[in-house]
């Protein structure tokens, strides 16, 4: 995941580098010579729409496409990859063969085979690279070497994917004819090799049943993780930190982790997990056993959002489903079953008092009762929640009642203040009643003493013989 | 009274005495010998004393609230979350401060409407309409400082559309911005400022000005309407008067708790027609502290006595005949506001004849406008709905004037005032039910 | 005249139809009403005086409930500012820093890790150096730095740490 994020940051770094710099674009160019301007190369302006030849339109593709691409914001030409004579006089008869001539340098279109080295040759070269990012990594095709996919290429099986299969842009899906001239930055959000896009891209050939046969592996990788909590994570809440494919996988090393290895690929983010479950008796059996740790009960794409009835129910055996606690502890004297139950029941019973306490909380917030405190209280709570669930991974009631009986004070502390608001509110209202009883007493007064006052001045007014009052 | 007490003795009436020397004999007989008139209209009468009672209101809560509030930028919004939280009957000493507040501007407008249409303000009483409508900009200015004092989004907001809106004003506008705002914007500054001007300046100008206004009133007594139709000889104030009063108070002291116990859970529309005039649950809301570098939060509105100037702004063209339009919406406002004070001066009609037909269309227009405008202020209204808002202000404005035209004919030109009231306030509901849908 | 003198108003005679007792039940009523309202209206003036037991409202800065010697090298301590969670750290060095406790994924709060000497989430294994940065796992921003000041406490020899928002 490291890896990832380094590379986005490279790539941007790259970009400002070069819109800052007239940088010479050449990779064998003397630094005193001034570069040749992309347009004005006679590979352009043979290879474009305004050539007066006869080429067809194919061959003006790579042209287009290179528009876009991350390697013309860098300020490369067509002649930096393929090699060639990028100034040859195009109105000469000749001009084709001058331009390609092998003496030129002129490597032409890369078979398969051939891409992870032509990519190689300024990609693995740490002097070079450093000129456009001093930190940038140089290892991609050494590690392609070791993967699957490298180790397959190497033998001759030009159907597995190369640099441009993922780097390239795909127009219109058709993985066979991946275009290597619109490669994008890590950091572009469109690009198949952005975060979000990884697993379509991936899934591009894993997906493909008919593709995929030969190779014998199941191809609904990314329809489960598309189901996962990573995916949603990813996708839906937009956070680039959670895993699609490569951040298990590798991304140019592609290689399945081993089941040994399992822990400390999940690991990486789910630490305390990971520590937890090496500290406990559980791993030395799942060693023994040789399951895969974290997969046994969480599983590898599909990984859903977990849940306490996990501690303690069977699963219902859906192969992609996983196994819960009581599909391995079975049979009355086995000693697991009452430890799961006890995580789950004490678990249980602090998300039942966090819940409850956010319900009562709801409700007197909803009378307009101010208890953002008790709120912010009941945080104490749901974080000791989440240390409960993560303790469980050692397997050791202990360690998780700790949590749940700090949690469970907490809880009940803020369910209190909210009682108490809401009983505040009851209060308002029947100390609203009573004052408008004693206010409506108070005006009942008050009219009573105004026709006593009134009838005294009419009384006082009739004998007097309609003088005003007395001064 | 009898001989007796005239004659020099040891001891003479202790009352007496302590009054004499408190000098408070003088009050005795001033309130001995104020009357009040009955008559038809003797209900407005009550309106300005309602007034003053919510004002003493202002006065006891504002003095509670100093001892907790802070006037900072840091500390206003904490330390009235605090009076509202943690201050045993702060709640309700906020509540009571910021509900009654608008109360006042609503019983106020009462209070001016009737002396207006019953012609209150003419000869000798010019000047207790000056310092009244003296007092009603100062209540204002009261409105306004202490809608920002506890520095939440909204206020801030409000605060920051108003004050721009001196800025239209030809010349000095940009100075005069500056002068209320402490600075170029709204800050911590301005908030020291508006702390300034509601407990220290505008109190002591009040008390001037309220002083002023009540030795009017106690001057020249009540004016009794030239077509009022006499029930009886005028009343002592004292007792009979204030007894009177003091029941409006407790009334309107009842209707104030129930608002504010009920507000925070009250359906929308149950508290017809304070929901809709200052929206109580809202204003007892603090919802978020002011962020000066966020964006202008949804729903900026500024209170509601102050709508009609808002939506007006906002719906004058930008430029009208070359001239800057806002600038000539406040230049309107400030000659609207000029007039009002000379309304006096200007209505020199002989004070024996009916009210001028002209001078109650104006002012029944004056307020059906005003009202179509608060209405689509409330509701931030679309294109449609502000479209709806003027055909009905207009269509109020017009019937007003037709029938003031066809109530020449007739006599009992006042009769006019409450059916015209009526009608108004149903198109007022209808209006706002009609958009209330819309929006 | 000579009323009588229970009729606070005016020196006026006893009305014909009243006997005193009805009249006298008036006053007591409107008396007691009076009274009412003034103990009604003094209750919550009176109570609303007294100063609540939080003393004052929280506001940008806070005062740490554990003075600056109390706070050990190498380690940090959760407080509370206003509704958040904050941590302060001193350093190995003895420098004191705050941030907002709350971790830049998902909110879970962080501790201070002392065998690094980092701030580490426990939720995520995110982790940030003593700065506030975001230096591995999946957090994506570095924690909110709070401003801190020392200031001598009156009449002891502790320091406070007075904690405010940047």
């Amino acid at each position: 995941m490291n890896t990832r994020r380094e590379h986005s940051v490279h790539v941007v770094l790259l970009a400002l580098m070069v819109s800052s710099s007239a940088l010479s674009s050449v990779h064998a160019q003397d630094a005193q010579t001034p570069p040749l301007a992309y347009e004005a190369t006679s590979c352009v302006m043979c290879h474009s729409d305004s050539d007066p030849r006869n080429m067809p339109p194919s061959a003006h593709d790579p042209v287009e496409h290179f528009e876009q691409d991350v390697h013309r914001a860098a300020g490369l030409s067509c002649h930096d990859c393929h090699g060639g004579a990028p100034e040859v006089d195009v109105d000469a008869p000749d001009a084709k063969d001058l331009a390609h001539a092998a003496s030129a340098g002129f490597r032409g279109r890369p078979a398969p085979q051939d891409v992870p080295a032509f990519c190689g040759r300024c990609h693995s070269d740490a002097a070079y690279m450093s000129r456009f990012d001093p930190d940038v990594r140089v290892d991609q095709e050494q590690l392609y070497a070791t993967s699957v996919h490298g180790q397959k290429l190497a033998e001759g099986d030009v159907k597995v994917a190369n640099c441009i299969s993922c780097h390239g842009r795909h127009p219109g899906g058709e993985m066979a004819s991946a275009l290597a001239h619109g490669i994008t930055a890590i950091s572009d959000p469109n690009g198949p090799v952005h975060p979000t896009q990884v697993a379509t891209t991936c899934g591009r050939c894993h997906s493909d049943a008919a593709y995929m046969k030969e190779y014998g592996i199941p191809t609904d990788q990314q329809a489960l993780y598309e189901r996962s909590v990573h995916h949603t994570q990813l996708v839906e809440k937009e956070d680039l930190s959670a895993p699609t494919c490569n951040d298990c996988h590798g991304n140019h090393g592609a290689r399945p982790p081993g089941v040994a290895d399992l822990a400390f690929v999940c690991g990486t983010c789910h630490g305390r997990q990971a520590e937890l479950f090496r500290e406990s008796t559980m791993a030395t059996v799942f060693e023994m056993n040789e399951l895969g740790e974290c997969m046994v009960c969480h599983g590898n794409h599909l990984i859903v959002p977990p849940s306490d009835a996990m501690l303690v129910s069977q699963g219902d055996g859906d192969p992609n489903e996983v196994q819960r606690c009581s599909d391995c502890h079975t049979g009355s004297d086995d000693t697991g079953a009452p430890i799961g139950k006890a995580m789950h029941d004490g678990i249980l019973a602090l998300d039942d008092k966090v819940h409850g306490a956010e319900e009562v909380l709801a409700d007197a917030e909803a009378k307009g009762m101010p208890v953002s405190e008790a709120e912010f209280h009941l945080t104490g709570a749901t974080d000791a929640l989440i240390e409960a669930r993560v303790a469980i991974h050692r397997f050791d009631p202990a360690l998780v009642e700790e949590p749940v009986a700090r949690g469970s004070k907490v809880a009940e502390e803020a369910h209190a203040m909210g009682e108490a608001a809401i009983a505040d509110f009851y209060f308002r209202h029947r100390w609203l009643a009573i004052s408008l009883v004693g206010i409506a007493f108070v005006i009942v007064s008050l009219v009573l003493k105004v026709r006593q006052v009134d009838r005294r001045l009419e009384a006082r007014r009739a004998t007097s013989g309609g003088r005003d009052a007395p001064a | 009274m009898e001989p007796r007490s005239s004659s020099p003795g040891p001891e003479p009436d202790r009352g007496s005495s302590w009054g004499a020397r408190l000098g408070l004999d003088l009050f005795k007989s001033l309130a001995e010998h104020k009357t009040v008139p009955r008559h038809q209209h003797t209900i407005w009468y009550y309106m300005g004393g309602m007034a003053l009672f919510l004002f003493m209101v202002q006065v006891a809560t504002g003095i509670l609230l100093l001892l907790y509030y802070r006037p900072s930028s840091t500390e206003a919004y904490e330390s009235v979350q605090f009076i509202m939280t943690k201050v045993s009957w702060g709640w309700l000493v906020r509540s009571l401060h910021s509900i009654s507040a608008n109360l006042l501007v609503l019983v106020l407008l009462v209070h001016l409407g009737s002396v207006y249409f019953l012609r209150a303000y003419r000869k000798p009483r010019e000047f207790t309409w000056v310092s009244g409508i003296a007092l009603f900009f100062l209540f204002l200015g009261f409105g306004f400082s202490g809608y920002l004092l506890p520095w939440n989004e909204l206020a801030y907001f409000a605060t920051a559309v108003g004050t721009d809106i001196p800025g239209a004003m030809p010349g000095m506008g940009e100075f005069v911005v500056r002068l209320l705002r402490g600075g170029p914007d709204v800050t911590g500054a301005t908030l020291s400022r508006f702390y300034g001007l509601h407990v220290a300046i505008l109190p002591a100008l009040t008390t001037v000005v309220m002083g002023l206004h009540l030795y009017q009133v106690q001057l020249h007594g009540m004016s009794t309407p030239k077509r009022a139709r006499i029930k009886g000889p005028p009343m002592p104030f004292v007792p009979h008067f204030l007894l009177r009063d003091l029941v409006g108070w407790f009334a309107i002291l009842g209707l104030l708790i129930t608002i504010i116990v009920l507000a925070p859970t009250a359906p929308k529309g149950a508290l017809f027609p304070f929901d809709f005039l200052f929206d109580p649950k809202h204003l007892l809301e603090l919802g978020n502290k002011a962020d000066p570098f966020s964006s202008a939060a949804a729903g900026i509105k500024p209170e509601w006595y102050f709508l009609f100037m808002y939506q007006a702004l906002k719906m004058i063209p930008a430029t009208v005949l070359g001239l800057e339009g806002e600038m000539l919406g406040v230049l309107a406002f400030g000659v609207g506001g000029l007039v009002l004070v000379l309304v006096p001066f200007l209505d020199r009609g002989a004070s024996g004849l009916p009210p001028h037909p002209l001078a109650r269309a104006a002012g029944s227009a004056i307020i059906a406008v005003g009202l179509a405008l608060a209405a689509l202020g409330t509701f931030c209204m679309v294109e449609m709905g502000s479209t709806l808002g003027i055909v009905g202000g207009v269509i109020a404005g017009l019937w007003i004037v037709v029938s003031v035209v066809l109530d020449r004919r007739r006599r009992g030109a006042e009769s006019l005032l409450f059916p015209s009231l009526g009608l108004l306030t149903v198109l007022f509901i209808v209006a706002m039910t009609i958009v209330g849908r819309l929006s | 005249m000579t009323g009588t003198s229970q009729p606070p108003q005016g020196g006026d005679t006893q009305g014909p139809a009243e006997g005193p007792t009805r009249r006298e039940l008036v006053d007591y009523m409107l008396g007691g009403a009076f009274v009412l309202t003034g103990a009604a209206t003094l209750y919550p003036a009176l109570n609303y005086l007294v100063p609540p037991e939080s003393g004052e409202a929280e506001t940008s800065s806070v005062v740490l409930p554990f003075s600056a010697e109390e706070l050990q090298p190498d380690s940090g301590r959760i407080f509370k500012f206003g509704n958040q969670p904050g941590i302060a750290l001193k350093t190995p060095q003895g420098e004191i820093r705050a941030f907002d406790a709350r971790c830049s994924h998902l909110s879970c709060i962080v501790q201070y890790a002392s065998e690094q000497h980092r701030i580490m989430c426990a939720c995520h294994m995110g982790w940030y150096d003593l700065t506030g940065r975001n230096v591995a796992g999946p957090p994506p921003r570095p924690l909110t730095a709070f401003t801190v000041n020392l200031r001598k406490r009156k009449g002891s020899d502790g320091t406070e740490i007075v904690v405010s928002r940047a």
